[in-house]
């Protein structure tokens, strides 16, 4: 799990050109968007087309489900892991 | 489909209307909607003639807040967002913030009262019945003058919001004008938007088009493309969308449920490129049709990419003319008056009165469809607590960003040294969000000692935009300010971050500047100095005498010797001599 949220990590760091970041800043439990990391809603859908193509996962048609996954590092490390064992 | 219900004569006919909205799979009547107006135009104690500014995340309660504001007489204001420093700017114009303003809703202005329309079914139905109209008597009130006017707020290129006064003539004028050019390939389709209804693209398109003209709209802006493809199955659907979204399609979307197509995909904002279009086209067999208008414009034309650079086609009924400069002057319905209006946009006409657009005259950017004022981004960072001077530069790239150089001040050199760049960045950032929207934010961020100048004293976008183009995307060089540079001799001040690259695993326990850097960094900003030879041919007499700690600030005495190719070095502070050597070239 930890070898994933790492992967994830460095996954949103060059997905998104975040500049002065590295893996270990980013806290896999804080908030991704706004209060935490402070990513902004064309993040949102970069970092969804980038989840898409490195682990073929789609963003769920139900919206309120999609945030619960991109609520954290380790939300999303959650949802790929399970992804991954089916 | 028929015409288009007037605006002002909307609500008596909504009364026996079928769904207007949906909230998610929950349909709502024309009733319903009626007794939402009737709920907020309890709410609305403010004296008639006087204005109120409106926000609200849910389309179909700001619809409702809306037009229980014009029943009561009452401006309605939409800010573009609900930032402080928006809030702050109007709170002395208006005469109560209505709907949701998030946190900002404690703004201490005492003028300030916050309005919330109870929800069903918590709507107390006894003050409902004695003090405000039924649904239908909220059908009966009517109609509305035609000069109740909407007030949108956007980002004006001086870097002071501009306010734009729309009359319900002005809205209505353009929705006549859609539904002419578009009503007939949209059928009673349901209209998804991903685009809020804050801006005049989604106020028109997602929301008063749709209420006028018999189509239900939604509650809710969608954030993902995959949550409107599965409501194909429900009925027909047209999308109201911008570039963002439609320059990231997500592949793998079934866009064809049942053999069923979207109505229209419609985009505004910003420019959609040609290959986003043809994507578009490719996977939902609908080619975007492009709106070109702004705020102060209202709609101006609409086109259809089919090769690159197509030209917009006038809406009917407007006239638009061209300088030989390529300035473009525009006169339509839309506007308040018959006069010409000078365009942002530049251009030039064909022969078919269509237009082909090449630019903006301003310095308003827009990044994912926001309209964002370089002045206003640069004077809110130099009104804060760490720049001395600030210029903001647009960097193209995948994603169009803002690049911010800044020379920071006395503190902001203190914190560098104490707790680094990033720190630094994190501090800026949050002072600019109280004045930008989050996607518009300055992402990168060069601090120096002086703005880069040409030879006429001028700093140009170009010389700007060369202090992001190192291939890192982390300075290589610390923060650092000239304090001589008269050849042969140099001193640069270094402030050694405890963030630097170099101090990388160097060591985790004790972090020390690699030699190897110093003497980098002696070369790198010796050639900016002299005209340094091309190759380093030996290094004589190197010394390193004391190491070099985080929160240092490092004095770099360099000394060019152009007859016999050599450069001297010598790193000092407070502590004392860190290292020296003579570097010959050829």
């Amino acid at each position: 799990m930890q070898a994933l949220e790492l992967e994830i990590k460095t996954l949103i760091i060059e997905t998104l050109g975040l500049e002065d970041l590295k893996p270990e800043d980013i806290d896999a439990l804080a908030p991704l968007f706004v209060d935490g990391l402070g990513l902004d809603s064309i993040d949102a859908l970069d970092l969804g087309l980038a989840i898409q193509r490195r682990y073929g996962i789609h963003m769920s048609a139900d919206a309120e489900e999609t945030r619960q996954h991109f609520r954290s590092v380790r939300a999303l490390a959650a949802l790929i892991g399970a992804q991954r064992a089916t | 489909m028929p015409e288009p219900t007037p605006l002002d004569l909307l609500l008596p006919a909504l009364a026996g209307r079928g769904p207007v909205a949906w909230r998610g799979a929950q349909a709502l009547d024309g009733a319903g909607f009626l007794a939402r107006v009737g709920a907020w135009h309890a709410t609305l104690a403010q004296p008639a003639g006087s204005t109120i500014a409106l926000a609200h995340a849910d389309a179909i309660e700001f619809a409702a807040a809306l037009y229980a504001a014009w029943l009561r007489g009452l401006s309605v204001l939409v800010p573009g967002d609900t930032l402080p420093a928006t809030l702050a700017a109007i709170a002395g114009d208006v005469s109560g913030l209505v709907g949701e303003f998030g946190a900002a809703t404690t703004q201490p202005t005492p003028k300030v009262e916050i309005g919330h329309a109870a929800r069903e079914p918590a709507m107390a139905p006894a003050s409902f019945d004695t003090q405000c109209p039924t649904a239908s008597g909220i059908a009966r009130a009517l109609p509305l003058g035609l000069a109740s006017s909407l007030i949108l707020q956007t980002s004006g290129s001086t870097g002071t919001p501009l306010r734009v006064h729309k009359s319900l003539r002005q809205l209505d004028a353009e929705v006549r004008t859609l539904e002419r050019c578009f009503g007939a390939a949209l059928g009673d389709a349901r209209i998804a938007a991903t685009v809020s209804h804050q801006h005049i693209y989604g106020l028109l398109f997602r929301l008063l088009w749709p209420l006028a003209s018999g189509r239900p709209f939604e509650d809710r802006a969608h954030a993902y493309l995959e949550s409107v493809a599965p409501l194909l199955q429900r009925g027909p659907l047209a999308l109201v969308a911008s570039p963002a979204h439609l320059k990231r399609l997500p592949a793998g979307i079934d866009w064809h449920p049942d053999g069923r197509t979207l109505a229209a995909v419609y985009s505004s904002g910003g420019p959609l490129d040609l290959a986003a279009a043809q994507a578009v086209h490719a996977a939902t067999g609908v080619l975007p049709s492009e709106i070109w208008g702004s705020t102060e414009t209202g709609g101006v034309g609409w086109r259809q990419q089919h090769l690159v650079g197509s030209p917009f086609q006038l809406f009917p009924e407007l006239n638009v003319a061209a300088s030989a400069a390529g300035s473009l002057r525009l006169r339509s319905p839309h506007l308040a008056d018959n006069d010409w209006l000078t365009l942002a946009d530049r251009g030039e006409l064909d022969g078919i009165g269509r237009v082909h657009l090449s630019g903006r005259d301003d310095r308003i950017v827009k990044i994912e469809e926001k309209r964002v004022s370089l002045n206003a981004i640069e004077s809110a960072a130099r009104g804060g607590r760490w720049l001395d001077a600030a210029r903001v530069v647009p960097l193209s790239g995948e994603r169009l960003q803002l690049g911010l150089v800044g020379i920071p001040n006395a503190s902001a050199r203190e914190l560098l040294l104490s707790h680094g760049r990033r720190a630094l960045a994190a501090e800026l950032r949050a002072e600019l969000v109280a004045h930008i929207e989050r996607v518009a934010l300055p992402r990168r961020f060069r601090l120096v000692g002086a703005l880069p100048m040409n030879r006429q004293g001028k700093t140009t976008d170009a010389a700007l935009a060369a202090l992001f183009a190192d291939t890192e995307s982390r300075p290589l060089l610390p923060f650092h300010d000239w304090t001589l540079r008269q050849p042969p001799q140099a001193t640069v001040e270094l402030w050694i971050s405890p963030d630097l690259y170099h101090f990388q695993g160097h060591f985790p326990q004790q972090p020390i500047l690699p030699g190897v850097a110093q003497i980098d960094w002696a070369i790198t900003l010796a050639r900016q100095a002299f005209a340094l030879p091309l190759n380093l041919k030996r290094m004589e007499t190197l010394k390193f005498q004391a190491l070099i700690q985080p929160g240092t600030r490092l004095l770099l005495d360099l000394e060019w010797r152009p007859e016999r190719q050599q450069l001297e070095f010598r790193a000092h502070s407070t502590a004392g001599s860190h290292a020296s050597a003579r570097l010959v070239f050829a």
